[in-house]
């Protein structure tokens, strides 16, 4: 589903090189996590997925089903089926979560030529979802993530995976700022949706995520290079005694 | 004596509005009214123009911009306009037959153009002050215009849309009793063509006291269209008035609100939307008194600008020593979204009150880039992102509308606005 050639990629701005020959195959229906310290590039790596601006690729490419994706932009990105759970959620005033995702279903099926949903079909939709993710609908009427808590912010970037239905979802630090009740929401919300044509690519610095959300494969990512790659026992590893012996190994 | 030599004459030429004195003579209006027409058109001329030294008119330089079509009398556009809100009480001002209007309980409705032509109307014909170039322009052309009573404790269900369609000079005289409730939508819509309109409207509002009114200017004027606005308001005693004034544009545009906040505990909301585009400006001017003691207002103006067009928000807000407890507050918001366009904000407290609350603050920014990626991440296309975030910023503002019909046909045409630029 998704293949990354010997990617390099650099901040458009001050040219600092941050993906440095990056490999990385992910097959549908499979999660992989990919792990790192601080600085590594995790998050460059969901940036330049979902088509952020700001970011130059140098080299190599990113191919997601067969199609380079590095003419896209991040509207027909997700249009194509890639979704990005933010690590940090962005608030949007004054544009009520309902109203957003509503927006955000139909620009989707009108790019891939499909038919609207219609309003009554899509508030059963949510209301099913978000019970499923305790989400107050309530909390939907309000505006989009304005005054949402941490754990509010994660559920509702779920809730939009969600409700969009993507193929490839890459998922940034999730699990950060979360509570362990909350955790185990967000990976429920998460697990419900693998599906054998569905990937994930789980980026998070802790292992603990990993219990809940299990992945089939695990890559440390450091100085933007996958260093390692192994099973859901790497995981467990790198808790046990942290990256240094890793970066040592690879060095 | 016939009725051409009793007349005085208006001689001179309003040659800056490509008006002849000839022109002017033949506006409705007996002797009394052309007396006070023809002082008026004499202090425009010895006046001139307001220049950009008169603070007043610093930001707006008249002058400059009043370049109006060879025809500036008024001339009715054809076809009418269908209400904002269906079912609402429309009052046209071309409309001769608004006095039948008169049969629904608790309004008397007046055509002014009775009032000019019974010499009625001429004590109100007069500049507020030595700046009041509006008031002397509107003066000297105006032909038409209504007058509105709701009489005491009468609560009105459906808005009175008062229309002005096509080049028009206007006066509204509206009245609410006291305790009465209503809501007053003032239409001004241009259409689109090359020839240019221009517009001049004159409005006066009482709120007597405990009596709540909305009043929601609507302007829509087209590229080539001047728009000269003044709506001048008294709030008695806990009275209450929600003003909502929503300008999508122009080639020159002003809107004045002068506001006397004469009874205690007095409560003005303004809001204020300001959408500018091509070379367009547009100006939204304030200028108001808190007389008495516990009065409130907060008023707040957002504005997006595109293209090269400019704009100004003039607040100005007075503070009088009998005054104690007023809260005042004032902010300006615009988004500037072009690198060629620009908004001024001026805030202007004169405070001689010990005992008040009074703040004001004014913010300008492009928008936020994050916010545009995060809405494109969902797939949201970059001209919808923007315009999404552009409705957000404006319409987190029109909440305080209380009706829920009224916000969303203002919602629905700030939409179509933006549609329109793609």
């Amino acid at each position: 589903m998704l293949e990354i050639k010997n990617l390099h990629a650099r901040i458009a701005d001050d040219g600092t090189e941050i993906i440095r020959g990056l490999d990385l195959t992910v097959k549908a229906g499979e999660v992989a996590a990919i792990m790192g310290p601080n600085g590594s590039g995790k998050s460059t790596l969901s940036y330049i997925l979902s088509g952020r601006d700001g970011y130059e690729v140098t080299e190599g490419d990113v191919v997601y089903n067969g199609e380079s994706i590095s003419g896209f932009d991040a509207a027909e990105r997700a249009a194509k089926g890639i979704f990005l759970a933010f690590q940090y959620p962005v608030e949007i005033p004054g544009v009520a979560t309902l109203q957003f995702l509503k927006v955000a279903l139909d620009e989707q099926r009108k790019a891939r030529g499909e038919e609207e949903m219609t309003t009554p079909a899509f508030m059963h939709f949510v209301k099913e979802t978000a019970a499923r993710l305790r989400i107050d609908m309530q909390m939907l009427k309000r505006p989009l993530n304005v005054g949402f808590s941490g754990g509010e912010k994660k559920r509702a970037e779920i809730l939009q995976m969600a409700v969009l239905e993507p193929k490839l979802c890459a998922l940034d630090e999730t699990d950060s700022g979360l509570d362990i009740d909350a955790l185990k929401i967000v990976a429920d919300g998460v697990n419900a949706l693998r599906s054998p044509d569905r990937a994930f690519i789980v980026i998070t610095h802790y292992q603990r995520l990993l219990d809940y959300i299990v992945p089939d494969t695990v890559h440390v990512l450091h100085k933007g290079r996958i260093i390692r790659s192994g099973d859901k026992s790497l995981a467990h590893e790198l808790e046990a005694n942290g990256y240094a012996e890793v970066i040592a190994d690879a060095a | 004596m016939n009725f051409q030599a009793q007349r005085p004459a208006i001689d001179e030429s309003l040659s800056f509005l490509g008006i002849s004195g000839d022109e002017l003579g033949l506006l409705p209006g007996k002797r009394d009214v052309q007396l006070a027409r023809a002082k008026l058109v004499q202090d425009l001329h010895s006046r001139g123009l307001p220049t950009r030294r008169l603070e007043f008119w610093h930001y707006t330089d008249l002058r400059a911009r009043l370049k109006v079509p060879s025809r500036s009398l008024s001339t009715a556009d054809a076809g009418d306009l269908a209400p904002l809100i269906p079912g609402s009480i429309v009052l046209r001002v071309n409309d001769t037959s608004c006095d039948k209007r008169a049969g629904i309980e608790g309004i008397s409705v007046r055509n002014y153009r009775d009032a000019l032509e019974d010499g009625s109307a001429a004590a109100g014909l007069v500049a507020r002050d030595a700046n009041d170039a509006i008031g002397r322009i509107n003066g000297a052309l105006v032909d038409g215009g209504v007058k509105v009573e709701v009489a005491a404790g009468v609560r009105l269900e459906l808005p009175i849309e008062l229309q002005m369609h096509g080049s028009r000079h206007s006066r509204f005289t509206v009245a609410v009793q006291a305790g009465a409730r209503g809501t007053v939508i003032e239409r001004h819509a241009g259409r689109d063509d090359a020839q240019g309109r221009f517009v001049t409207a004159v409005s006066e509002l009482h709120v007597e006291k405990g009596a709540d009114v909305t009043w929601i200017i609507i302007g829509q004027q087209s590229a080539s269209d001047t728009y000269l606005g003044q709506l001048s308001f008294v709030l008695e005693q806990e009275a209450k008035l929600r003003l909502l004034v929503l300008n999508t544009g122009g080639k020159l545009v002003r809107q004045e609100l002068h506001g006397r906040q004469s009874g205690e505990a007095a409560q003005l909301t303004l809001n204020g939307i300001n959408l500018l585009e091509g070379t367009g400006h547009t100006d939204l001017t304030m200028m108001l008194e808190h007389e008495a003691v516990g009065a409130t207002s907060a008023v707040v103006v957002r504005n997006v600008v595109f293209d090269q067009a400019s704009g100004v928000f003039q607040g100005g807000i007075k503070v009088g020593p009998g005054a104690q407890q007023t809260d005042a507050r004032m902010a300006c918001n615009t988004l500037l979204l072009s690198d060629d366009g620009e908004f001024s904000a001026k805030p202007e407290l004169e405070i001689f009150a010990d005992d008040v609350q009074c703040g004001h603050g004014a913010t300008v920014a492009d928008l936020d880039d994050t916010q545009v990626y995060y809405l494109m991440a969902r797939g949201i296309p970059k001209t919808r992102a923007r315009s999404l975030l552009i409705n957000g910023f404006l319409g987190e503002f029109l909440l305080p509308v209380e009706n829920d019909r009224i916000a969303a046909a203002l919602e629905q045409i700030i939409a179509a606005w933006l549609e329109a630029r793609g």
